[in-house]
């Protein structure tokens, strides 16, 4: 007789609700991988459902992608270039910014180097505007440090 | 049905304003959620990311404004960003090209320090030389003669000589930063047995050149002069001579693969056993490994593995830092070269062979090892004198030449990541 996956601990699911009122399922397993959610977990039970206020529908899933992959092992560097190959620059950012919220230490750690590669084609102004960082330099002192550093701006691709 | 009219009316109405509204409001829940995912990066995050970037890319950022513009002084950060660059190891050579039609005046040779990716030479296949075309790296350029004595966590040590002085200064090629000189307490080409060695002082967390030079008297005990200059300091330290004579010292070798080993924390020589023994004796059983501890600044006895072949000095032996193990190569019989490994540092029992390969393979004698993967599968190999450089894979036996760099000659140097650490 074929039988399903038992319903062991480790198919069972845990309900999450995102902060614009969504709900969305995800293994046990995965969610142990978010250290957030596991700490939720503990704190509330795993049969109630996990608020994440911090965390939207628009990400969310992405998210659970990434772990579901992550849980049988098939995570490869030609599946993360995939995962963020159509994502723009702001679209990693929340996602970043949600992996950080939701301690998903893999995911998180994946998407710095992520954003740390797109960054190092960019502009000084762009940074700035992406970290939403105010620039504290007078134009005196900035183009100083411009020309202190021109070797280092060889080669800069302009300003998107 | 006038007021029935109307009544609809207003009832249509209504819900129309009441949609727009709701619409209105949604479109402000909307907008806080995407500001609260837009949220603004903390200190904590931006410096998460900015610890991934090549070091130029750190230096471009520091325009950014002042907090960026003094991250790269940050001890932590520099720590976080070396963590990371770590896994970008890099090799580095000295390329030179010469100028002038006689290749003997070493004068007339320019050189050049150069870098090759290893992760790109491993996982891509592909042979990443950078600085090649640089000005800025270069080193030697007649009268001014340079070459690099070491490098650790991106800070390189550089002899310097432009007659008649003769000094050391630290490099960071990353950042583009050099020290102020420090002269040398001697002439090289007075004293002809010498050395230079770099290395990483865990307890202190400074870094150290240690110089030395023998005066070797056939009618009296060999004599050293061992100083060592520690990065913020502002002179050279008297240490304990050396207790053995190193083995290049005594066969008059003056390779620069010889240099003293930088091993964490320490400094390593091969050294005769007895500082009485007949040169012609130097036998590689007849060997020690010398071992300066950079923290205590004293000296200890690495012994070599029991039931080593005798091994003439034909070829010397070379110690080689590979698979975080300090380790040695020697040459057997002229037909094959042996990997020795020192699994645990100053164990003899943890002495482990790991090659014994023919030159068959490689149609060249007298290989160093470079660079050993992980898995223990990849071996980088290379003949400086004979511009030869092989990739090894163990598995299956087979060898596959690299070019390093056309048309020039090439001199092998260190492992070299890129990091932020200051050169004062």
């Amino acid at each position: 007789m074929a039988q399903e996956a038992s319903s062991s601990t480790s198919s069972k699911t845990i309900s999450l609700k995102t902060g614009d009122g969504e709900i969305f399922e995800i293994e046990a397993s995965a969610a142990k991988q978010m250290k957030t959610v596991q700490r939720l977990i503990d704190d509330l039970g795993d049969d109630i459902t996990i608020p994440l206020h911090n965390v939207f529908s628009k990400e969310l899933p992405k998210i659970i992608e990434y772990y579901k992959k992550d849980i049988t092992g098939e995570i490869t560097k030609d599946f993360e270039a995939e995962f963020v190959k159509d994502l723009n620059d702001d679209e990693v950012k929340v996602l970043f910014l949600a992996a950080n919220y939701l301690d998903a230490n893999k995911l998180f750690e994946f998407l710095s180097q992520n954003i740390a590669d797109r960054l190092e084609s960019k502009s000084v102004e762009y940074v700035r505007k992406y970290f939403g960082v105010e620039n504290d330099f007078t134009p005196e002192e900035e183009s100083k440090l411009r020309e202190e550093r021109a070797w280092s701006f060889r080669g800069i691709k302009e300003d998107e | 049905m006038n007021s029935l009219g109307r009544i609809l009316e207003f009832g249509y109405y209504s819900i129309l304003l009441y949609s727009i509204f709701n619409s209105i409001l949604n479109k402000e829940k909307k907008k806080s959620i995407e500001e609260a995912s837009a949220a603004i990066f903390s200190d904590d995050l931006m410096v998460e990311i900015v610890s991934w970037l090549p070091v130029k890319y750190v230096m471009q950022l520091r325009c950014v404004n002042k907090f960026f513009n003094t991250l790269v002084f940050d001890p932590h950060f520099i720590q976080m960003h070396l963590s990371k660059s770590t896994q970008n190891l890099q090799l580095s050579f000295t390329s030179f090209e010469n100028n002038s039609a006689d290749f003997t005046k070493s004068e007339d040779w320019d050189s050049r320090w150069i870098t090759l990716s290893i992760p790109d030479l491993l996982l891509q296949n592909t042979v990443t030389i950078s600085h090649l075309s640089d000005s800025y790296y270069r080193l030697s350029r007649s009268p001014h003669y340079r070459w690099v004595i070491g490098s650790c966590n991106g800070l390189l040590c550089v002899y310097g000589n432009s007659w008649p002085d003769q000094y050391l200064y630290f490099w960071n090629p990353a950042m583009r930063k050099e020290s102020k000189r420090i002269p040398l307490f001697f002439d090289i080409y007075i004293n002809r047995n010498f050395d230079f060695s770099f290395g990483y002082d865990n307890s202190t967390q400074t870094y150290k050149v240690v110089a030395f030079y023998v005066e070797l008297n056939s009618d009296s005990n060999p004599k050293s002069v061992v100083k060592v200059f520690s990065l913020g300091d502002n002179s050279w330290r008297d240490v304990q001579c050396l207790p053995l004579v190193p083995l290049y010292c005594l066969l008059g070798i003056n390779d620069f693969h010889n240099e003293g080993m930088h091993f964490n924390g320490t400094i390593n020589w091969f050294a005769l056993d007895d500082i009485n023994l007949d040169r012609s004796a130097a036998a590689l059983d007849r060997c020690v490994i010398l071992s300066l501890d950079l923290s205590t600044e004293t000296y200890t006895k690495l012994l070599l593995p029991r039931g080593l072949d005798k091994v003439p000095a034909g070829y010397p032996p070379n110690l080689v830092v590979l698979m975080d193990c300090l380790g040695f190569c020697h040459d057997f019989d002229k037909t094959h070269f042996v990997i020795w490994q020192m699994k645990d540092f100053g164990v003899q029992e943890s002495w482990l062979q790991l090659f014994k390969i023919s030159y068959e393979n490689f149609a060249r004698e007298n290989l160093l090892p470079l660079y050993l993967s992980e898995n223990g599968d990849t071996l980088v190999l290379g003949n400086d004198r004979h511009r030869e450089a092989f990739i090894y894979n163990c598995r299956d036996n087979k060898v596959e030449k690299i070019k390093i760099a056309d048309r020039t000659n090439w001199e092998l140097g260190n492992y070299y990541v890129e990091s932020l650490v200051s050169t004062d």
